[in-house]
């Protein structure tokens, strides 16, 4: 790296720039800060200390922004339902510090956001997601179903994860039958759904919904000569 | 901007994850990178300081060089009011001499086009597009 101080930091600046609205968005795309975070400090233990922000801080401090957002609450609104300065909420939500807020403070923040506190394990988690996804895919073909009644990770919950998946094959079928020809062609669009990637494909009118393949359930049916396929899998244990 | 609603992400691939390039980092370089980003989520560290280098689809690419190495940051104003807000993404957190590869170039520390061409590019289109 001697050569660092001869080379220029890439590129000159191009003419001044204003910051306007984009044409584009990244939406809710990108890994939270924390994410990173987690990562370097498994790698370098302590370096939180020396940069003062901790990757527990950081979550803490989005997940209050998140139920405050929720809410659709300011951080004015929001500090004065609790009864504290509006510094303090900002402050927690920036990840301020590198212990984050106690346990006994989050719990006031969920409480008046109407929040719960729980304490899940990684299979629930994933369950939760998965059921989350279901949920969003039952909305666009409302005569699949019935969803899962209890989201519960095991063969239960396991097992009307497929029914839910039989059904929707031929709810897709129907659904598609009904949608005129697109003369487009073919293309395929990656998208996340509660954390789990999917590829959604279109074909000349008729779609592929595909979500990642840990135990497969496919359900391929011919309707009018092109292919249709679902396949949705259930992260099993 | 303001703090409200700020919102700080980083991208994950391709070709690798800027966790993974920031691994690749020493501690010292590694320490600097990550008080500056703390610097500019909050508010000590303007980044319109730092030199606007791309531009994808309107939204500008800041480059800053701390502690020897570089880290590139998309800004989007989200709007807002009273007070505006904006999402920070991290596209690029790693070595100068990181090597990436676009084509057959690979990017030695200088020819910055190859890491625009090969790893901030390709980024952009997959979280921008």
């Amino acid at each position: 790296m001697s050569r660092r101080s001869e080379q220029p930091v890439v590129g000159a600046a191009p003419p001044e720039q204003r910051i306007g609205k984009p044409k584009t968005s990244s939406g809710g795309r990108g890994k939270p800060l924390d994410y990173l975070l987690a990562r370097v400090e498994a790698k370098h233990p302590g370096i939180e200390e020396e940069i003062g922000l901790s990757s527990a801080a950081v979550r803490a401090g989005r997940q209050v922004r998140e139920m405050r957002q929720a809410k659709g609450w300011t951080q004015v609104r929001l500090a004065k339902e609790l009864g504290w300065d509006q510094v303090r909420i900002s402050n927690i939500e920036r990840g301020e510090g590198t212990r984050g807020p106690t346990f006994d403070v989050l719990q006031k923040i969920a409480a008046v956001c109407d929040y719960d506190i729980e304490f899940r394990s990684r299979q629930e988690r994933k369950a939760f997601r998965y059921a989350d996804v279901l949920r969003r895919i039952a909305q666009t073909f409302p005569h699949a179903g019935p969803l899962p009644g209890t989201i519960v990770p095991g063969p239960q919950f396991a097992a009307a994860c497929v029914a839910f998946t039989g059904s929707l094959g031929t709810a897709v079928q129907t659904y598609f039958s009904a949608v005129e020809a697109s003369p487009a062609g073919t293309n395929a669009v990656e998208g996340e759904m509660s954390g789990i990637t999917y590829v959604e494909m279109a074909s000349h009118g008729k779609r592929m919904v595909m979500l990642p393949v840990l135990v497969e359930e496919s359900d391929s049916q011919t309707d009018t000569g092109a292919e249709l396929e679902v396949k949705l899998t259930y992260p099993h244990d | 901007m303001a703090q409200e609603n700020q919102d700080l992400v980083t991208f994950e691939e391709p070709p690798v994850s800027v966790a993974a390039e920031a691994e690749a980092l020493g501690r010292r370089p590694l320490v600097a990178i990550l008080k500056r980003i703390k610097a500019i989520l909050n508010g000590d560290k303007d980044f319109k300081e730092d030199k606007v280098w791309k531009s994808y689809r309107g939204v500008p690419l800041f480059v800053a060089e701390v502690g020897g190495e570089l880290m590139v940051y998309a800004v989007e104003d989200l709007g807002g009011n009273p007070k505006p807000a904006c999402k920070i993404s991290v596209m690029f957190a790693g070595l100068r001499r990181a090597g990436c590869a676009a084509g057959d170039l690979r990017w030695n520390g200088s020819n910055d086009e190859v890491l625009w061409a090969g790893v901030v590019l390709p980024r952009c289109q997959r979280h921008f597009d």
